[in-house]
């Protein structure tokens, strides 16, 4: 299956979420997880580079996409040899849209979306959301708060959370503003980190073996 | 009303008679005047130039004595209506190549759907033989279009997104597609 991450902002903690949730499955599923850092700021690869020297073992490889490399995305039977796959392949995209990521966002079985109450996030992710919606993505949009403050009321929330599911699944649970989840690496989930993401990626997964009638 | 009709009539003949008696004595008869003619004659000035004038160069026609009342300002400047001219060419040209291309669109369609094919025959010099190349040309604007299909699905994405609510400064935004 494909799952990709993806907004049409950056700073939303893509990358971050996306880092956890491959430790995470990986961690918790048998499911082999690939990684493809399709980001051209390559963060999730230069961050699992950057952990080779650390004795935890290695949790799955990351492999990047970029002008040298985009045969996986490009040729149209990867994708669906992927996308068939029992293996995860999670990919981690750019805050920013490019022509080259429409393949991906139309054939991938899950799109990840982070998303935040400021009015650049709200609007960004209605402006992806009527992107996927005009490529005619095939993809299951999932909604999840990300860097949520709980002591803060939100004035937007209500009637964003409302727009928002009428596109796809809104996650109950947000990811909460944590400083641990800045130092997370590709190997490991401390106990705070995992607690920080784990309902979260729990309400996903079910999700996630509901749409597709399995076991991660 | 007997009184006012006669007065009327009295008035009337007075007037008739009084243009009698100014047409037959008071106006001035110009009838003779149509018929005299005037002749005019060169002969004294041939006589009198007879010998002078034997060449007329380009040099005494650009010298030659104009008045001085000559009216060089043109009433209609020839200048200004040629390049009237020029500009109707102009524009009737564009215009007619604009509705050439609206006319030809779908054959220019269909030819960019097929590569054009070339058949180049290049002469070997080593085996003297003839080879025969046959050189497909891709269409190259294929990328292109796909690049600006893209870029017009973002761009509606992008201007499809309206405020639905604006609370303290938080708003709510909406799809419009």
């Amino acid at each position: 299956m494909i799952i990709t991450f993806a907004t049409q902002k950056g700073g939303t903690g893509k990358t971050t979420l996306a880092i956890a949730f491959a430790n995470f499955l990986s961690i918790s599923s048998e499911r082999k997880v690939n990684v493809f850092d399709f980001d051209f700021q390559k963060s999730f690869y230069h961050k699992w580079k950057e952990d080779e020297p650390l004795d935890i073992p290695k949790l799955y490889e990351v492999k990047i996409i970029d002008e040298e490399n985009e045969e996986p995305v490009c040729d149209f039977e990867n994708l669906i040899e992927m996308k068939e796959s029992d293996e995860v392949y999670l990919f981690d995209l750019a805050g920013t849209l490019d022509a080259k990521y429409s393949d991906l966002l139309i054939y991938s079985d899950f799109i990840v979306i982070p998303f935040e109450y400021s009015n650049v996030s709200a609007k960004s992710t209605l402006v992806f959301i009527n992107f996927l919606g005009l490529i005619e993505s095939q993809a299951e949009r999932v909604f999840i708060r990300s860097k949520y403050d709980k002591g803060y009321k939100y004035q937007n929330q209500e009637g964003m959370d409302a727009e928002i599911s009428k596109y796809g699944v809104l996650l109950k649970s947000p990811v909460f503003k944590r400083n641990c989840l800045q130092t997370i690496d590709t190997r490991k989930l401390t106990y705070e980190q995992k607690y920080a993401v784990k309902n979260s990626f729990l309400e996903l997964t079910d999700y996630i073996n509901k749409c597709l009638e399995i076991t991660l | 009303m007997n009184k006012i009709m006669i007065s009327i009539i009295t008035v009337y003949l007075l007037y008739y008679a009084g243009n009698l008696l100014y047409d037959l004595y008071l106006k001035k008869d110009n009838s003779k005047k149509q018929d005299d003619t005037e002749e005019y004659s060169f002969k004294e000035f041939v006589d009198g130039n007879a010998d002078e004038i034997t060449e007329v160069s380009i040099d005494d026609v650009e010298n030659i004595n104009t008045p001085q009342s000559f009216n060089k300002k043109e009433p209609f400047s020839d200048a200004g209506e040629s390049s009237d001219e020029n500009n109707d060419l102009e524009y009737w040209r564009n215009k007619f190549e604009s509705e050439k291309d609206v006319d030809s669109f779908d054959e220019q369609s269909q030819v960019n759907q097929q590569p054009e094919k070339t058949v180049e025959i290049a002469i070997s010099d080593e085996s003297d033989n003839f080879q025969e190349k046959v050189v497909v040309d891709q269409p190259a604007s294929k990328y292109e279009l796909y690049q600006k299909q893209f870029y017009q699905f973002l761009n509606l994405a992008e201007t499809s997104v309206q405020v639905l609510a604006d609370r303290d400064g938080c708003k709510v935004y909406q799809s419009i597609i």
